[in-house]
């Protein structure tokens, strides 16, 4: 395991999301936005900007 | 990060990493989707039923995209225009009932499940279905389960049942639905509508990996029908490996606390342009505080690594 992938979901108005899958550095999301309406979403995968540092699910031990 | 643990048992690699949130966050989306298709259209009947909860897409090797929408297949050209549509609601040829699965093998070959009529269909790189044959006690395939040779893996139950522990059979088809040979044997926890954990297979090039969320691990497998690996995670607290990043759920629990009425029946229905519409089983659990497990889905980063994501 080499690190995580953090999904800040980046769109405004955006009801609910869910990853489908993934590609070659690329993530499959589909989401609802605001209207209530499907979207399939391709992100492209990057580095993040420096490694952060682990945080805990609220919630979770 | 702890470093993984990785010996070797009678052939077997198994590496034990350290705990899941103990990774460094190493990857980011872009602000901005490369690719998007759906939304509102000028009619109606044209948009994706979001309802049905199995959209879901692949992109072809050309550009294009493919959409699977209940009883429909969209194409969309990689400028995410619409060119084609695939099917209507029915039994007959090019007809389905309830897709809830798709993938891609060679020469841009859709293998999609239409669960209701049982049956599996194989449609052509132009869109037209060649052949479609019956599911049989085949029990899933998922959006990642073709290989890139022409066949596909599947999930076969050993028995009936509904045991704990029942076991399974990962069994790799040819595209007319005959048997090429049996993966490997794995274990089917039994789906559960609060976690949400179910097997999950992926491929890549002739390698078949089995995720059991349930256990917190993903079993490698050779093609032609050998265990090759196995990949754990010590993970404390919530075994379960989840869709949501942690940054989603922190997300999601913010928005969940703004909402003071949370119990099953607070969010029911929505409305949208006047109309009300119904939201999924699994977003209506979340807006109601409930924590659900998504079954995980795997990003593979080399011959021998996958990323799950949470």
């Amino acid at each position: 395991m080499i690190g995580r992938l953090r999904i800040e979901f980046p769109l405004r108005g955006t009801l609910t999301f869910q990853v489908m899958g993934f590609g070659s550095s690329e993530v499959l999301i589909r989401r609802l936005d605001a209207d209530g309406a499907a979207h399939l979403s391709i992100f492209p995968v990057l580095p993040a900007s420096s490694p952060a540092k682990p945080s805990p699910i609220p919630g979770s031990r | 990060m702890q470093s993984p643990i990785i010996r070797d048992s009678a052939g077997v690699r198994i590496i034990e990493n350290g705990a899941r949130m103990d990774a460094p966050i190493r990857f980011a989306l872009g602000a901005r989707p490369a690719f998007e298709v759906g939304g509102l259209e000028d009619s109606e009947s044209t948009e994706f039923n979001h309802t049905a909860g199995y959209l879901n897409g692949v992109r072809l090797s050309d550009g294009r995209f493919a959409v699977i929408d209940v009883n429909r297949i969209h194409y969309f050209d990689s400028r995410a225009r619409r060119i084609r549509v695939v099917g209507r609601n029915g039994s007959g040829p090019e007809e389905f009932r309830y897709l809830t699965a798709l993938c891609r093998t060679t020469g841009d070959t859709l293998v999609v499940v239409d669960s209701h009529n049982g049956r599996l269909a194989i449609i052509d790189s132009k869109g037209n279905v060649s052949r479609t044959f019956p599911t049989g006690d085949t029990r899933s395939l998922g959006s990642g389960s073709c290989l890139g040779d022409g066949s596909m893996v599947v999930v076969r139950p050993i028995g009936g049942g509904i045991a704990r522990d029942r076991r399974g059979r990962l069994m790799r088809l040819r595209l007319d639905g005959t048997t090429a040979n049996v993966i490997g044997e794995v274990i089917l926890h039994p789906v559960s509508l609060v976690t949400q954990v179910v097997p999950h297979v992926a491929t890549f090039r002739q390698k078949v990996f089995f995720g059991d969320g349930a256990a917190g691990q993903v079993l490698v497998f050779n093609a032609t029908g050998s265990l090759s690996g196995i990949i754990r995670t010590r993970t404390e607290g919530s075994r379960f490996l989840t869709q949501t990043s942690t940054s989603a759920y922190g997300e999601l629990t913010s928005r969940v606390l703004e909402r003071p009425a949370l119990s099953l029946e607070c969010v029911q229905k929505r409305q949208r342009n006047g109309r009300p519409f119904a939201v999924s089983l699994s977003t209506r659990m979340a807006d109601c505080g409930f924590r659900t497990m998504n079954h995980h889905a795997a990003r593979i980063i080399g011959p021998l690594s996958i990323q799950t994501a949470e």
